[in-house]
């Protein structure tokens, strides 16, 4: 049991022994339909953490997620009640446009190096205001018939007592994301060119591996994703709230967070984060089951980050002393 | 002269081409490996494996045709360096951070030997680590130099570039103020030129500002 020593065992733990309690306080807990119904309802906060997983590994930050979602979201919703309903078309626009926009995040924070905390605060700022305006605020409800049951698609039934459980299609799309970048971080150069970048800039650079072009990357990157995130939130949703992800950003930062990675960048993982995410959705699940009010919520996850990283700090001061020590030793 | 600042003056040539870096992307293809002064900020990725330190300058190489890295040759690169420089601990998985210094400049080293570099320019090699692997690095240039290396050594140690060059450049405030061949030279000679020698008026061969 080699992996329970990681990071991502740890916190893998934490879940269990999470779940284990909330399935003996409340007998829905554990029940498949509460399951699918966690699982559906985190599709798209788990697409867009693992596209800022990139993102905080490399050591930046990307506030504007939120607002590129929306964005991309009101972008194919006035699209469809205008033009109809076609999946490759739709589908194209939403990751082509997230692209763009993540782009436009990264060529500012790579070529003209403003920091990235401040370029993302501003494109949030843009970003929303332009989904504000073209909408007036107003929600987008009369989309495409086919559209809507293209979201209520399943991908698979399966047969349990009392009726069958069924997949919904959205899951997919979660699993190729995750799959496809787990693979891209282990397998492809990009992936070790970011984690070098994310570890030692210098030492990247001296390498000869271009930051610039590293991080123009992971931008576009969690662009598309905010893309991809947009078509298939509104496919669970059905309509198009331009407010629907105002604050959301923070959401997305604390399961990355949670799942382990290091905010200065150089460490994190898609399964560290997929697990982060899970945590989030239990700890918020199992408030709601046990009539915990919705003001508490808020607070216990921060109180969970808060602990989390200072205990993951921590640990990590205490392996550097034991190291210490061996130099002397030697 | 690896491409992080531009010359002010002066040229680069190597086999007899003039070259002109302006990136260290463009460095690395024309064949230049440049070991920093200081291996935890310029040199290493501390928090990752000595494997992947190893790679990180020749992921091109590691490649298959789908642009995959293979994770075997990977081990093998890894593993034959980790011989090679007889780097201890000899656990590829180990954290580059967790090496004492003198394995840590080993890794760095073994990074760029990997690129098989015509020019080796290496800025204080034995600054902070311990005597014996000292005495190894030292010997592992020698070889380097002697297989046909060509090995640029900046330091401020004056007992290490006796020991240790063929050719001695003396540089004062940027400038090239003394040019020695390694036969009997002292370090008051050398002392001598980087305290009071004046600027050299033509510049050798292969002196640019680095």
């Amino acid at each position: 049991m080699k992996w329970l020593n990681t990071k991502e065992g740890g916190i893998f733990l934490i879940l269990i022994a999470l779940s284990a309690v909330l399935a003996v306080r409340s007998p829905v807990f554990l029940t498949m339909e509460n399951m699918i119904d966690m699982l559906k309802t985190n599709v798209v906060l788990a697409m867009m953490a693992i596209g800022m997983t990139l993102v905080i590994v490399i050591g930046g930050i990307d506030v504007s997620v939120g607002a590129m979602t929306a964005l991309v979201s009101v972008l194919i919703g006035k699209w469809m009640v205008a033009f109809g309903y076609d999946l490759s078309v739709v589908l194209l626009m939403s990751v082509a446009g997230g692209a763009v926009l993540g782009a436009i995040n990264g060529w500012l924070i790579s070529k003209i190096r403003v920091h990235a905390i401040v370029v993302t605060l501003g494109t949030l700022s843009i970003y929303s205001g332009i989904a504000m305006y073209v909408t007036g605020g107003i929600w987008i409800n009369n989309l495409p018939q086919a559209f809507i049951d293209f979201g209520r698609q399943n991908l698979f039934g399966i047969p349990m007592s009392g009726g069958t459980l069924a997949i919904p299609i959205q899951v997919l799309f979660l699993v190729l994301v995750a799959a496809a970048t787990g693979y891209m971080l282990k397998h492809l150069r990009i992936g070790r060119m970011i984690y070098a970048v994310g570890g030692n800039p210098l030492s990247a650079e001296r390498a000869g591996i271009r930051q610039d072009r590293v991080q123009l990357f992971v931008y576009t990157y969690m662009g598309f994703l905010s893309g991809l995130a947009a078509f298939v939130h509104t496919s669970i949703y059905r309509q198009v709230d331009p407010s629907a992800f105002t604050g959301f950003e923070l959401q997305v930062i604390a399961a990355v967070v949670l799942g382990g990675a290091n905010i200065l960048g150089g460490s994190g993982s898609v399964t560290g984060t997929l697990l982060g995410v899970a945590l989030l959705a239990v700890i918020s699940n199992g408030l709601t089951l046990t009539h915990v009010p919705s003001f508490w919520h808020k607070v216990i996850i921060g109180l969970f980050i808060v602990t989390a990283v200072s205990f993951d700090i921590i640990q990590r001061k205490r392996r550097e002393r034991r190291l210490a020590k061996i130099d002397v030793l030697q | 002269m690896f491409g992080i600042e531009t010359a002010d003056e002066g040229e680069i040539r190597l086999h007899g081409r003039k070259i002109n870096p302006r990136s260290t992307t463009e460095a690395v293809r024309l064949g230049l490996a440049y070991v920093p002064e200081s291996r935890q900020t310029q040199g290493l990725v501390l928090t990752q494996s000595i494997t992947r330190n190893l790679s990180l300058s020749v992921l091109n190489r590691l490649t298959n045709k789908l642009r995959l890295i293979v994770r075997k040759k990977e081990r093998q690169l890894a593993e034959s360096f980790i011989s090679k420089l007889d780097i201890r601990p000899a656990l590829a998985d180990m954290q580059a951070g967790q090496l004492s210094g003198g394995n840590q400049q080993k890794v760095v080293i073994g990074k760029w030997l990997a690129s098989s570099p015509k020019v080796l320019i290496i800025d204080e090699p034995t600054n902070g680590i311990d005597i014996g692997a000292k005495t190894e690095i030292h010997k592992l240039l020698r070889q380097l130099a002697e297989s046909g290396m060509a090995i640029i050594m900046i330091s401020s140690e004056l007992p290490e570039i006796l020991s240790a060059c063929d050719r001695i450049l003396v540089m004062r405030r940027g400038r090239m103020v003394g040019e020695f061949v390694n036969d009997g030279v002292t370090q008051v000679d050398i002392m001598n030129k980087a305290l009071l020698g004046a600027p050299v008026s033509s510049l050798p061969e292969g002196g640019a500002s680095a």
